[in-house]
């Protein structure tokens, strides 16, 4: 589909949509955002820089959703800005930060950010974005998950480390500390809480293809493991992990989109959406549709696409995105 | 040992030939009196494949870098990430790797990146500088894109001759250059010394920040500072010489704009030292000469990044201690002979070891490199001459191939003071040591980049009575497949493949005119260049890049120069326009994916009096705010002086 032109009222509702978060190239300062929207069913891009007139920075990282604001982690430029999530305008931002990747929204008073170096977490007050503290862990943090009183903190790098990356680390909110950690599989991408309050961690295994990849259930009260689903084989590499909206099926990037009930015993032989000569890097299930939205990052040096599939597996469409498109956010 | 024989059986049929032919009436080129002795490999006559930097150019950018010089008198195209930061170039619609650097002859490309940066080249180096197309660089296997030739002048005969300049520049940027030289019958020596600093601390308009702001330039101040020997014998048909040019550049690396509110105190700098060393023997005798010559480079890289956790408690997070060495032995044998009136027979051997030591590889790696070339060069009858040459190579002993050249000039009988050029050759480049090695990413299964290129020039030089003009136009069109690319992968790291077909084509200009309106002497030089160079390989179709110009290559590049001389002052004015650059493959809907096309203006006047001058430059008059590369800023206008001292004892003693 044509790129929509940018409307000349700047203060015009996005509307019912998604964010696609675009990388962009490292040390280039090229990442960008685009907004999907369904009212028109096309696609604006440099959304941030045609509201702000700044570009968004170097290597956008990630989303997080907060009443009407969103928190977009701009990893290499050590920022975190805040946009009204309705517009896309500027609302604030926290720099000098090392490296953070993902936001945790906590409540009003507290937000956690993890970094992909330093050994600890960032904490900063949601509201007004001032800055709180950090919390020793030890290790780098990956994505992080809010269950109860915890936040479970993903050990996914092992850059420049000596500590392993193996564990998810618990993060007591009340106290602000590392209180315990479970030991999974080497590099834990990505994690998800299904409807039943399990804990779903995603492990590729290392990207020296270290180990069988692994996808592991929690139960994040007891912090015991579950169960375990080894992959078939150790040079692949899951990631993406994510559910549908009723929490009761599990979306996974091995190449194609592969899917699998919560309640299944084995992890499933053949893709549900297979990748052909797509290079798929991103992926997001709308809650309310459970609509499939997949990224392909190309040759990682141009626009990247969109892919947006029905339930079923059925096609619908693709649209231009910016490069590397990385991460999708639902306004919801 | 099948390639040793054959190249030994080369060079045997060109000493046959000087033998054979050692009485033919040929006027020996060696003089007695003040010669100067131009240090290439080969001392064809290239004069309409090659351009050659006008000296008066040399001369104004005498305390600047090469980058600056080749970026305003010349058709390559440079890519700077700003002042004293890496400038690379690219010829004609290929990349830094595709252009070799050859000082006195040899390759100063590191063999690691295969690319030289232009920012730390100083011009008072350099005496002579000549750009030749890919087809002409013959001398050197390698330059598919071109070749950018550095010299350094032999001329005996000149007595003592001493100069010192100072420059002060804005943004506390001071360079302090000197040469003594002496040059006797038998004996020419001269010593070059410079250091050059900057705090390079300039003030722009950062548009990345919110909101914009005027910002200045941090961590980008850097400390050059080098000496070049030169000894030069002359044994009556013989000559030795031994040229050594030693530096040392320290600088540290500046974030770009949208990373400059990161966290973690970056400490960020790089280091390089290197030491090249030429010793070559040349013996002349009547319509020929034999050469050798042998080179030791020594060049050491030190990469540093460090950060530390951008709140409490403050450890080391990020540490980086890149430390490259690389040591290149290179040896050259050629011989040439005017086997006939009209015909000339050139051969050379080629015997190269790279090695390189790095904590970026898995161990320590090193390549032999040797290469054979027999070429002949005639005159087809009065009004035609044509060169033909054959190159073989072979890379640890395996052969790579053969890659024939040829050209050929016309000048018409009718037309005079026109003269035609044809060439046509096959090029190649083989993958850096980074490119095979690099851990993690490096690929070891690469094959050569291999190709073909060829142009067409015409040259116009009409007698005038009082002034000189030469026009010269070309085309070219060069085809270059297995392409090396590095590209990113789902394993997180880059790794490069034989994967691009990349397809250049275009056309230059360049005019140079001197003239007097009494008392006035002008000069005016002009170059443009339109480059469109694109990716027409399989992969590049599925990716719908196909067609798309590569990144930070303009389609459009030129440049004017103004110089008027009055008496003892002089004033110069130049022009430098850059067309649109892609930073990237992405449809230009995005904002980051052109960047806009810049003019920039620049103006210097000076005073000569008996030996001393002085100039004043302005650099940027129009304060133009602009990028030469994506979030990288340039500076605003800015100033720099230049005091001069020259003395030479011959010119003394001839006013005497």
């Amino acid at each position: 589909m044509d790129i929509v032109e940018e409307p000349p009222i700047a203060e015009q509702k996005l509307g019912s949509g998604f964010y696609i978060l675009n990388q962009g190239n490292y040390t280039a300062g090229n990442a960008s955002l685009s907004y999907y929207s369904y009212e028109s069913l096309q696609i604006k891009n440099n959304l941030f820089y045609q509201k702000n007139g700044i570009p968004l920075g170097d290597v956008a990282q990630s989303m997080t959703f907060w009443k009407h604001i969103a928190f977009i982690v701009l990893n290499n430029s050590g920022t975190i800005w805040a946009i009204n999530a309705s517009t896309g305008k500027l609302a604030g931002k926290i720099s000098n930060l090392h490296s953070p990747r993902y936001v945790c929204v906590i409540d009003a008073e507290k937000s956690y950010v993890s970094d992909i170096y330093t050994p600890g977490i960032f904490v900063f007050q949601t509201s007004t974005m001032q800055p709180l503290g950090t919390i020793q862990t030890g290790k780098s943090t990956e994505q992080l998950v809010l269950f109860e009183n915890n936040v479970f903190a993903a050990n996914w790098s092992q850059y420049n480390q000596t500590a392993s990356n193996n564990t998810i680390q618990v993060i007591d909110i009340g106290l602000d500390q590392l209180i315990d950690s479970i030991v999974v599989a080497k590099e834990p991408n990505s994690m998800v809480l299904d409807k039943d309050n399990k804990l779903w961690v995603l492990c590729s295994g290392g990207f020296m293809n270290d180990e069988i990849p692994a996808l592991f259930r929690i139960n994040p009260k007891t912090l015991v493991i579950e169960k375990r689903f080894d992959f078939p084989q150790i040079e692949m590499a899951p990631e993406q992990l994510t559910l549908n909206g009723t929490k009761d099926t599990l979306y996974y990037l091995n190449n194609g989109i592969f899917r699998m009930s919560i309640q299944d015993n084995d992890l499933p032989d053949t893709e549900f959406v297979e990748e052909g000569n797509r290079n798929y890097f991103a992926l997001a299930i709308e809650p309310e549709s459970s609509e499939v939205i997949v990224t392909d990052a190309g040759n990682y040096m141009q626009n990247g696409y969109v892919f947006r599939f029905r339930s079923d597996g059925i096609i619908i469409d693709s649209l231009k995105s910016g490069i590397i498109p990385g991460f999708i956010g639902f306004n919801k | 040992m099948k390639f040793i024989t054959l190249q030994m059986v080369l060079i045997l049929i060109c000493m046959q030939a000087s033998v054979v032919y050692s009485k033919a009436e040929i006027p020996d080129t060696i003089q007695l009196i003040q010669v100067e002795v131009r240090a290439k490999a080969l001392d064809v006559e290239r004069q309409f494949s090659v351009q050659k930097l006008d000296t008066l150019a040399l001369r104004s950018f005498s305390a600047g870098s090469l980058s600056d010089l080749m970026h305003l008198h010349s058709n390559l195209y440079i890519k700077s990430n700003g002042p004293g930061g890496l400038s690379t170039a690219s010829f004609r619609g290929t990349t830094a790797n595709h252009t070799t650097v050859l000082w006195n002859g040899f390759p100063v490309n590191g063999p690691q990146l295969g690319q030289i940066d232009f920012s730390v080249i100083p011009v008072y180096f350099v005496d002579h500088v000549s750009l030749a197309w890919s087809g002409s660089a013959v001398n050197r296997p390698g330059g598919a894109g071109g070749l950018v030739e550095l010299e350094n002048a032999v001329i005996f005969n000149t007595g003592l001759t001493v100069d010192f300049r100072q420059s002060f520049g804005d943004f506390n940027t001071f360079g302090s250059f000197g040469s003594v030289s002496y040059g006797g019958k038998k004996l020419q020596v001269k010593t070059r010394l410079f250091k050059k600093s900057s705090e390079n601390n300039f003030r722009y308009l950062n548009t990345a920040s919110w909101p914009h702001q005027y910002m200045n330039q941090k961590n980008a101040d850097y400390h050059n500072m080098g000496f070049l020997q030169e000894v030069n014998l002359n044994f009556g048909k013989n000559l030795l010489n031994f040229t050594s040019w030693n530096q040392w550049n320290d600088r540290n690396l500046p974030p770009i704009m949208t990373n400059l509110e990161r966290g973690g105190d970056p400490k960020e700098f790089q280091n390089d030292r290197f030491h090249r060393n030429i010793l070559g023997f040349k013996r002349y005798w009547k319509g020929g000469k034999i050469e050798a010559k042998t080179a030791l480079f020594f060049e050491n890289q030190h990469y540093f990044l460090m950060t530390n956790s951008a709140l409490a408690p403050y450890v080391i997070v990020t540490r980086i201690d890149s430390k490259n060495e690389s040591k290149v032995w290179m040896n050259s044998f050629v011989t040439e002979h005017q086997i006939s009136k009209n015909t000339k027979l050139i051969a050379q051997m080629l015997y190269d070891v790279e090695s390189v030591k790095t904590n970026n590889y898995e161990s320590d790696q090193s390549r032999i490199k040797t290469s054979s070339m027999i070429g002949v060069e005639t005159n087809i009858n009065p009004y035609s001459k044509g060169k033909l040459m054959f190159r073989y190579d072979w890379i640890n002993n395996l052969p790579e191939g053969i890659s024939p050249a040829i050209e050929l000039q016309i000048n018409p009988k009718r037309v005079r003071s026109l003269y035609l050029n044809f060439g046509a050759s096959k090029i190649f480049r083989y993958p850096t040591m980074n490119d095979l090695f690099w851990f993690p990413g490096g690929n070891a299964a690469l094959k050569q980049e291999k190709g073909f290129s060829t142009e067409f020039g015409a040259t116009w030089k009409p007698e005038m009575e009082s002034g000189h003009l030469k026009l010269r136009f070309s085309a070219y069109l060069s085809d270059v497949r297995d392409w090396i690319q590095w590209r990113p992968t789902a394993y997180r790291y880059w790794v490069p493949e034989n994967i691009a077909r990349v397809f250049a084509r275009g056309l230059e200009w360049h005019q140079f005119l001197k003239f007097d309106v009494y008392p006035i002497n002008f000069q005016v030089i002009t170059n443009f260049a339109y480059t469109v160079t694109t990716d027409e390989s399989p992969v590049a179709k599925i990716e719908d890049v196909s067609g798309k110009q590569l990144i930070y290559i303009p389609r459009y590049h030129g440049n004017a120069f103004l110089y008027m001389n009055y008496h003892k002052a002089f004033i110069n004015y130049s022009i430098d326009y850059t067309g649109i650059r892609n930073t990237t493959f992405a449809d230009n809907d995005q904002f980051f994916t052109q960047l806009p096309a810049y003019t920039l203006h620049h103006l210097s006047i000076g005073y000569q009096l008996k030996r001393w001058s002085a100039s004043f430059k302005v650099n940027n008059i129009f304060d133009k705010s602009y990028q030469a590369v994506i979030w990288r800023p340039m500076p605003g206008r800015n100033f720099e002086m230049v005091l001069n001292y020259h003395f030479e004892s011959r010119n003394d003693n001839l006013k005497n």
